[in-house]
């Protein structure tokens, strides 16, 4: 029981943060201007409130912390899709150190506009600002289910903190801001209870994590946004002595000469070319007092296609190496899993939508609503273009 | 038909096209004879006053969105083509906005930024013609103003 409540609030704990790096499409995002340095918040339709006009004074709240004064220098009309692009300017530089705050909050979630009138007005953060953040409550001591063995209960902490900072090591202004800066980020979180564990009865995970990233590189036709990375990651449990220690490289990027496919289709869509991340290093482990380690790497390749001018085809192929030397038997040392997923698009400037997926791997086939018209509509599709003259 | 993303900008389209700088630089002759050879101090002033800009605003975004388009990896793309944004990620519509934003700036117009907008069509699952893609650049694009 109390490790299913642990277990729940953890779950809870881990989409919270994960809610936080996607945002629905009703949230206005915030931005710094690539050219300008602007602070600009892009309100979607039917969303800006009537009070923010060209030369309305408003603030914004970074992380929770000190609000910063900013006056509204320009609104336009936004011609893609509807709504408003705010541009604002900042009574200081937010691209650096924010001084005298006291800023803390998750980057990607926690930036708010306080307007002339109204209450906060929560924004979705693009633009990583130099502050630190962090997840979840300070410290918490949430008492946890009685049970059987625990007539006391137990007190849970958690803690998390980090940091993400751009640093940028290029002042060529031609070039994009993701082009110009390096991504620093250190992280250390916290989730365990002042009770022994036992088994798996209690959490005990407390991670310390370190990455940094360069800045992106374009080769020509070749590579595109490329992306090399050193992360570690340092995991231990305060109640025993077993931790577990990952040091890896990592590379991530786009291959233009692999652009999406148009098959059988009168109309031509458009969309990112194959992408690949590729991670390798090494796991050093302890657990219960034996020591193992070994290499680890990771590889995924996406591709998109499209067909008969309303199917949508999404591929993905991971492949994953483990070497560590006391991994379970029935672990194998290298694992492969596809993934294909078919979306449908009535128009050709409608949306689409998942009509069937096909995962195979490790885990066996899973093949999950298949329409049966798509092949029918595919080759009906097929035999109007070519009695087309 | 994806409401979203066609709708808002054919209301105004002949009002942005007004508002071109560069219309108010052309010298063309209308009524045949041949416009007197600029003098040097003329020159100077053509030079200095009035910066040449080869291309129109449409011109400009057309140009520059293809760069933008380049830029994430996605090459030769056509007026008629369809862009997909539902298949793009977050950093993907950040870096399309900066650039754009950037080869526009660097042609003597303002912008404003654009990744929440590509990220919002992300979201949506929009789908937008080349075509209309750069019309809505066009429309939102303005004069930069002298500092």
């Amino acid at each position: 029981m109390i490790r299913r409540v642990l277990l729940s609030i953890l779950v809870l704990f881990i989409a919270g943060i994960a809610l936080g790096d996607d945002c629905s499409a009703t949230m206005p995002r915030f931005e710094l201007n690539a050219a300008t340095q602007n602070p600009t918040v892009t309100f979607p339709k039917d969303t800006m409130p009537p009070s923010i006009t060209t030369g309305a004074a408003v603030r914004l709240i970074i992380g929770g912390g000190t609000a910063i004064d900013a006056t509204v220098t320009d609104v336009t009309t936004n011609a893609f899709i509807g709504g408003s692009i705010v541009t604002l300017h900042a009574s200081q530089p937010l691209n650096g150190p924010i001084q005298g705050v006291n800023a803390s909050g998750l980057t990607a979630a926690t930036v708010s506009l306080l307007p002339p009138t109204g209450d906060p007005i929560a924004l979705c953060g693009l633009t990583p600002l130099n502050y630190s953040f962090h997840v979840g409550p300070t410290v918490s001591t949430e008492p946890s289910s009685t049970g059987a063995s625990n007539p006391n209960g137990a007190m849970r902490f958690q803690f998390s903190r980090g940091m993400l900072r751009l640093v940028e090591v290029s002042k060529d202004a031609t070039r994009i801001p993701a082009e110009r800066s390096l991504e620093e980020e250190l992280s250390v979180s916290v989730d365990t209870t002042d009770q022994r564990a036992s088994g798996t009865q209690f959490v005990d995970d407390n991670r310390l994590t370190a990455a940094i990233r360069s800045p992106e590189r374009t080769f020509g036709k070749v590579l595109n946004r490329v992306r090399i990375g050193l992360e570690g990651q340092f995991a231990r449990a305060i109640h025993t002595e077993d931790r577990d220690t990952d040091v890896k490289i990592a590379l991530d990027g786009w291959l233009p000469l692999f652009q999406s496919l148009n098959l059988l289709s009168q109309s031509r869509t458009r969309t990112l070319p194959l992408s690949f991340q590729i991670s390798a290093g090494y796991r050093s482990q302890n657990v219960s007092g034996v020591r193992s380690g070994g290499y680890v790497a990771d590889g995924v390749v996406s591709y998109h296609f499209y067909l008969f001018d309303h199917y949508a085809v999404d591929l993905s192929e991971e492949t994953v190496f483990n070497d560590v030397s006391d991994r379970p038997a029935t672990t194998p040392r290298t694992q492969h899993s596809y993934k294909a997923e078919i979306f449908y698009k009535a128009d050709p400037l409608s949306v689409f939508s998942a009509v069937a997926s096909y995962e195979n791997g490790h885990s066996g086939p899973v093949f999950t609503k298949l329409r049966q018209y798509f092949v029918g509509v595919g080759i009906q599709q097929l035999f109007s273009s070519a009695s087309k003259p | 038909m994806n409401p979203e993303a066609d709708e808002p900008f054919q209301s105004d389209q002949e009002e942005m096209m007004a508002t071109d700088p560069n219309s108010n630089g052309s010298s063309s002759s209308t009524d045949g004879s041949v416009p007197p050879a600029p003098t040097p101090a003329i020159a100077t002033m053509l030079t200095f006053a009035n910066p040449p800009q080869a291309s129109t605003s449409a011109d400009v975004a057309t140009q520059c969105s293809q760069q933008g388009f380049t830029t994430v990896g996605i090459t030769n793309v056509k007026p008629a083509d369809v862009i997909d944004f539902s298949r793009f990620d977050q950093q993907s519509c950040i870096d399309l906005g900066d650039a754009i934003v950037l080869c526009v700036t660097s042609k003597g117009f303002s912008l404003p930024a654009l990744g929440g907008t590509f990220d919002i069509m992300r979201v949506q699952g929009t789908q937008i013609t080349f075509d209309n893609f750069t019309k809505a650049i066009t429309q939102m694009m303005k004069p930069a103003v002298a500092k």
